[in-house]
C-alpha cells in the first residue's frame, strides 16, 4: 500500500532538488565557512549565494538582512530577544501564534514586560487591533499552521507603527506570496522543514541588523548575531527550497487549491448526512490546508484509524505531549475542538492520491460513527 | 504508543453494537478528562455473562478498552466479573499507556455498572 502524506504543515519531505543535492559529493565535501582553503571557500560562496537568493525571493532589499538559523523556533526566540531586550514595555501577539512565538511572548513577564494577547474571532482574524496600539512588540504570524487563516499583518503594521512587528511566515512561505519590505515587518521567521528543505535550518530577515543583539555567543558568524559553524550544505538546501517554493507561486497555489477544495467537497458529499465543518478563514485561508471537525468523534481515533488505512493526517492541535489538551487556537477561535483533523497537502501529488484519501476519511469516519452509535 | 494488542482491539472492535430486550442491563461511564463516553449492554443467563455489546464516542485507547473488557467479560460469572479493575485489562493490553489510564478506567466503570444493574436484578 502507498502511503499518502496530507501532514505538510507539520513536516514537508525534501523536494526532488533538495534531496538530489544532499546526496550530492559536493554536499558531503563542504569544509568550514570560516576557513581560508578552497572547500572552506566553496561553502562560504554557498552561504553568500543563498543569502542573496533568499533575500531576493522574500523581497528582503539587502542580503545582509537574512541571518542563518537552526530552525524556526530559534528564529521566532532571536526575534523576540532582538526586539525586547534590555528594554520593558508592552508586547502584543495574537492569540493563535505558535507556541514557538506565544512561549517566549509569554515570558518576558519575567523581564517586567507587560504581555498582552489580541483575541480572534470564529475564522481566526484578529477583528479588533486596538489593543496593539502602544505595543513596542507586535507578534503576527503570516497564516496559522492548524487552520490556514491568513492574517493581516498591513492592519497590524498600520495599528501600531512604531512596533517592533514580528511575523512568522514558517507557514506561509512556499504557499503563498511573502514580500518581507511590502509587509513592513521588523523581522519575519523561516523554517527549512515545512517547504522541503531538512530539519535543522531555518531563516530570520530583519529590518535592521543593528538592532538584533545575539543570543548565543561564540565565533561570531552570522555577522556576530548568531554564532556557531554555518550549516553550509543546509543553507544550501534551503535557498532550492525557498526559490523553488517561491518561483511560479500562484499558478501551484491556485492548482493545490483546486485539489484541496475538492477533497473537502468529497468528504462533505460522502458524508452528507453528517457533513464535517470546515474551520478556518474561507476568504484568506492557505491553498494547502483543510482542517475540519467531525461531530462526535475523537480525532486522536480519526488519526490512528486513517494512518492504519494508509494515510497520515494530524489532528486539530499542536499537542506534542499526547495528552490530548484542546489545541489552543481552536480554543481562541471558540471553533469546536473535537474530531478535529488537520489535512495539509504537499506541492506534488499524484493524480489520484486525493481522491483516495477522501475515500479513506469517509470510510473512517462512518466506522468510528458506527462504534459511537451502532444500530 | 498503543500495543500491538491494543491496536488490533481498536481496528477490530470485539462486540461492538448495542443489545436490545427486556432482560438487558445496562451501564455508561463518561471519562471526564475528555468527554469520552461508553455504554455496554449485557444480558446474563445462569449467571454469566452470556451477550456483551459496547458502543463508544471516544479515543483508539477507549474503544480497544472497551472491546478487552468485553472480551474479558463475555462468558464470565457475574460474581467473579465483578472483581474487574482497570489493571486486568490494562495487562491485557500491555503496554498500555500511562496517559491512557482514563480509558481503561472508563471501560471497567461502564462494566461494573452493567454488572451491578445485572446483579440486582435490574
Ligand atoms: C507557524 C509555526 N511557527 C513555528 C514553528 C516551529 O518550527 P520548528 O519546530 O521547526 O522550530 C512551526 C512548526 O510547527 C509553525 O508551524
Amino acid at each position: 500500500m502507498r502511503r499518502i502524506y496530507l501532514d505538510h504543515n507539520a513536516s514537508s519531505p525534501w523536494r526532488p532538488a533538495v534531496a538530489q543535492w544532499m546526496r550530492s559529493e559536493q554536499a558531503a565535501n563542504l569544509g568550514n565557512p570560516s576557513s581560508f582553503h578552497a572547500e572552506g571557500r566553496a561553502a562560504r560562496q554557498l552561504i553568500e549565494r543563498a543569502r542573496t537568493e533568499i533575500a531576493a525571493a522574500l523581497g528582503a532589499d539587502h542580503p545582509e538582512q537574512v541571518l542563518f538559523v537552526s530552525g524556526g523556533t530559534e528564529a521566532n526566540n532571536l526575534a523576540i530577544h532582538a526586539a525586547t531586550q534590555g528594554s520593558v514595555g508592552r508586547a502584543v501577539g495574537t492569540a493563535i501564534e505558535h507556541p514557538a512565538v506565544g512561549r517566549p511572548l509569554a515570558a518576558l513577564a519575567d523581564s517586567g514586560w507587560q504581555v498582552a494577547t489580541l483575541p480572534v474571532d470564529g475564522v481566526g482574524q484578529v477583528a479588533d487591533w486596538s489593543a496593539a496600539v502602544d505595543a513596542r512588540l507586535l507578534c503576527v504570524m503570516r497564516a496559522n499552521n492548524e487552520v490556514g487563516t491568513i492574517l493581516d499583518v498591513a492592519a497590524a503594521r498600520h495599528a501600531a507603527p512604531n512596533a517592533w512587528l514580528h511575523c512568522d511566515a514558517i507557514q506561509a512561505i512556499g504557499k503563498f506570496p511573502v514580500d518581507f519590505k511590502a509587509l513592513g515587518v521588523d523581522s519575519l521567521a523561516v523554517a527549512g522543514h515545512k517547504i522541503g528543505a531538512p530539519v535543522g535550518i531555518g531563516a530570520l530577515l530583519v529590518r535592521d541588523r543593528n538592532r538584533v543583539q545575539p543570543v548565543q555567543r561564540g565565533g561570531g558568524q552570522e555577522f556576530g548575531l548568531r554564532s556557531g559553524t554555518q550549516a553550509a550544505a543546509l543553507i544550501e538546501a534551503l535557498r532550492l527550497a525557498v526559490v523553488e517554493g517561491t518561483t511560479n507561486l500562484m499558478k501551484r497555489s491556485l492548482h493545490i487549491e483546486h485539489l484541496r477544495d475538492e477533497l473537502e467537497a468529497t468528504i462533505q458529499a460522502g458524508l452528507a448526512d453528517n457533513p464535517p465543518t470546515i474551520i478556518g478563514d474561507q476568504q484568506a485561508r492557505l491553498a494547502n490546508t483543510s482542517c475540519m471537525a467531525f461531530t462526535g468523534l475523537s480525532a486522536e481515533a480519526l488519526v490512528m484509524e486513517l494512518d492504519a488505512r494508509g494515510v497520515a493526517v494530524a489532528t486539530g492541535s499542536a499537542c506534542s505531549s499526547g495528552s490530548g489538551r484542546p489545541s489552543a487556537v481552536l480554543v481562541a477561535m471558540e471553533a469546536p475542538v473535537h474530531g478535529v483533523l488537520r489535512l495539509s497537502l504537499g506541492p506534488d501529488h499524484q493524480p489520484d492520491e486525493l481522491a483516495t484519501a477522501a475515500a479513506q476519511v469517509v470510510a473512517a469516519v462512518r466506522r468510528l460513527r458506527q462504534i459511537a452509535a451502532p444500530v | 504508543m498503543y500495543s500491538p494488542t491494543a491496536m488490533d482491539h481498536f481496528l477490530q472492535p470485539r462486540h461492538c453494537g448495542v443489545l436490545s430486550g427486556a432482560d438487558i442491563a445496562i451501564g455508561t461511564a463518561t471519562n471526564a478528562d475528555c468527554g469520552d463516553t461508553a455504554r455496554l449492554t449485557l444480558r446474563v443467563i445462569d449467571g454469566c455473562v452470556a451477550h456483551i455489546a459496547f458502543s463508544s464516542q471516544g479515543c483508539a485507547g477507549a474503544i480497544a478498552a472497551c472491546s478487552a473488557t468485553c472480551a474479558w467479560l463475555h462468558g464470565r460469572p457475574v460474581g467473579a466479573a465483578l472483581g474487574l479493575t482497570r489493571q486486568t485489562i490494562e495487562e491485557l493490553l500491555a503496554p498500555w499507556p500511562a496517559a491512557k489510564r482514563g480509558c481503561t478506567q472508563m471501560a471497567v466503570a461502564a462494566a461494573i455498572a452493567a454488572l451491578s444493574a445485572a446483579a440486582s436484578g435490574r
